[in-house]
């Protein structure tokens, strides 16, 4: 393992390898010095590995190439894997084809982790809503500014390249579920966190773009699918309270049903029952955090506080 | 093959991205010509030190001219590079940001984009990864008014429009250089596969000494373009060289102040 350095793993298909060039480019343009550049290519042509040579040999960084010519099946948790296996960094970040990396990236995310001590660190991203090379909207997601560990257990709100993670301060390093042909990125972090819980440094920085294609398509049956194996990871494996528990079942139905586009136009009953309790859920957590804050202000004690405030926190379950 | 004059002014600039974004250049000719032009705002204090920089690390380094200067500012700077080389052969003037980094596919995608439109317009790059929300349109690329970001003039048309106006110091002579060329019948277009590195979210600058450089600027174009109700949110003009000014342009139907800094419809 090489200290300092970041490798930096980017996932690509023959069908992303018009976008891969912005990508590299994005990584190039970090300000971070020691950076190594590991790409997976997930295809059998010789020729398209000869494009990617072509594309990452303009910038002159170190990058290596590694294939995965088994083209039978989706494979992008094996792919990660592979990558992970070849990077020589101390520090490790992914990126896939269409996404983009701010230039203060690497420098403000490993920056946190040496500043925090903590093993992960975690930024803010936009979201770039784009139609080919034409970009119709960008906007910020708050879900992060406002994160606390907890929330990732209702919602994937950490795209996988918004953090960066330093292989030395961790017990084992982390690895894929190959069983995941979706959502892999939200399992990962959910069994890191399961397993050896989750030292997150949150910045406040802007460190990536989210690109969201408007033409692509989604499989929504597979997406149900993996939904659901999340769902059922979450309940098996984290003692929930019930008002939590029966938020996540809540949150997981009415995002299953959104995702099914063939029913959006049918005011379904049920759904709209667990929509409501969702909401309800919301507002509760969000007048608790409010009669936390009010109380604290008001008790002269600092004892009393702390107790109220660890009544609290026992009631929230924060991380 | 054409050939390409890169103008850049710098001022207490960090040489090392410049010096990326000039490596790429280096690498990835794209069978293109060059000539760099650097201006020093800073009466040169920084030349010395990316002289050693360039000759040390490009191919390209005999193509660069070093200019030492007072702080005139960015169109006074990129008006003297251009009369530098004004006599000598070249088809494009690019003006180009010391702060942010070319696409290896950036220049020649401007330069094809521009022979397509017979060089009648003029030409900016696609600020990556903030793009700037100005609305172009989606296939024609035309657009409102193009960034001095990074921007690019057929030769022609540049001597044609005088350069930019040197009584902006900064910010805002691109729309005012933008609006008068598109008096004269050129366009401006948004190249959006011509992609330039240019962070406006974490660049660290002085906001409250760039915000008064904006409303100074903006004040200015106001009086030239007879916005009294932009000039009244700018703050009013400062400066009696400026309000004695005469050759006061009026394009009512080009103008844009509805959408204040914008100038131009937004996309988001």
């Amino acid at each position: 393992m090489v200290d300092m350095r970041v490798s930096v793993i980017i996932r690509v298909q023959d069908s992303g390898l018009n976008l891969l060039g912005n990508a590299i480019f994005s990584v190039y343009c970090n300000t971070y010095k020691d950076k190594e550049v590991i790409i997976v290519y997930h295809g059998d042509k010789n020729e398209s590995i000869e494009a990617i040579h072509n594309i990452i040999k303009q910038y002159g960084m170190e990058y290596q190439i590694i294939q995965n010519s088994d083209i039978t099946s989706d494979q992008r948790s094996k792919n990660l894997n592979l990558g992970l296996g070849l990077a020589t960094g101390r520090y490790i970040c992914f990126l896939d084809y269409d996404d983009e990396l701010y230039p203060n990236h690497m420098e403000d995310l490993i920056g946190a982790i040496k500043k925090s001590g903590k093993a992960w660190a975690v930024g803010r991203y936009l979201v770039r809503v784009k139609d080919h090379n034409y970009t119709s909207r960008m906007k910020e997601t708050l879900a992060i500014r406002y994160f606390y560990l907890r929330s990732l257990l209702f919602r994937n709100i950490i795209p996988i390249h918004t953090y960066v993670f330093d292989r030395s301060a961790l017990k084992t390093v982390p690895r894929f579920n190959e069983e995941m042909v979706l959502l892999e990125d939200y399992m990962f972090l959910l069994e890191h966190f399961v397993k050896h819980g989750l030292e997150c440094q949150v910045i406040d920085g802007v460190v990536t773009n989210y690109v969201k294609q408007v033409d692509r398509v989604v499989n929504v049956s597979a997406s149900q699918a993996y939904n659901t194996k999340i769902y059922r990871f979450i309940n098996d494996n984290i003692t929930m309270l019930p008002l939590e528990r029966m938020y996540l079942g809540a949150r997981f139905k009415v995002s299953n049903f959104i995702k099914n586009s063939s029913k959006r136009n049918v005011v379904h009953e049920r759904v709209m029952l667990y929509f409501l309790i969702w909401q309800i859920c919301n507002r509760t957590a969000l007048y608790l955090c409010k009669i936390k804050i009010i109380l604290s202000l008001l008790l002269p004690s600092k004892e009393l506080r702390l107790i109220i405030s660890e009544i609290m926190s026992l009631i929230f379950r924060r991380e | 093959m054409y050939r390409v004059v890169i103008s850049i002014i710098i001022y207490k600039s960090n040489l090392e991205i410049l010096l990326k974004s000039l490596k790429i250049l280096d690498s990835n000719k794209n069978g293109l010509e060059y000539a760099f032009v650097i201006i020093d705002n800073n009466e040169g204090a920084q030349i010395d030190a990316l002289k050693a920089m360039v000759s040390e690390n490009l191919s390209l380094a005999p193509l660069f001219t070093y200019i030492k200067s007072p702080n005139i500012g960015f169109g006074a700077g990129h008006n003297l590079a251009f009369r530098t080389v004004a006599d000598t052969e070249f088809d494009y003037f690019l003006c180009a940001n010391p702060d942010g980094i070319f696409h290896p596919d950036c220049v020649i995608n401007l330069v094809e984009f521009a022979k397509k439109c017979r060089d009648n317009g003029i030409f900016e790059a696609l600020q990556f990864p903030l793009e700037h929300p100005k609305y172009y349109h989606i296939t024609s690329w035309k657009t409102d008014w193009c960034s001095g970001c990074l921007i690019m003039f057929p030769k022609k048309v540049f001597g044609q429009l005088n350069g930019f106006d040197e009584d902006f110091f900064m910010y805002m002579e691109d729309v005012d250089i933008s609006w008068r060329a598109r008096a004269i019948g050129y366009k401006c277009y948004t190249v959006c596969n011509a992609l330039f590195m240019h962070d406006t979210l974490n660049n660290g600058r002085d906001n409250a000494r760039m915000k008064e450089y904006m409303r100074k600027s903006g004040a200015i174009l106001a009086k030239k373009y007879n916005a009294p109700t932009f000039m009244a949110f700018c703050g009013g003009l400062k400066d009696d060289k400026i309000e004695q000014r005469q050759d006061l342009a009026r394009f009512d139907s080009i103008k844009n102040f509805r959408r204040l800094f914008h100038f131009s419809k937004v996309r988001w």
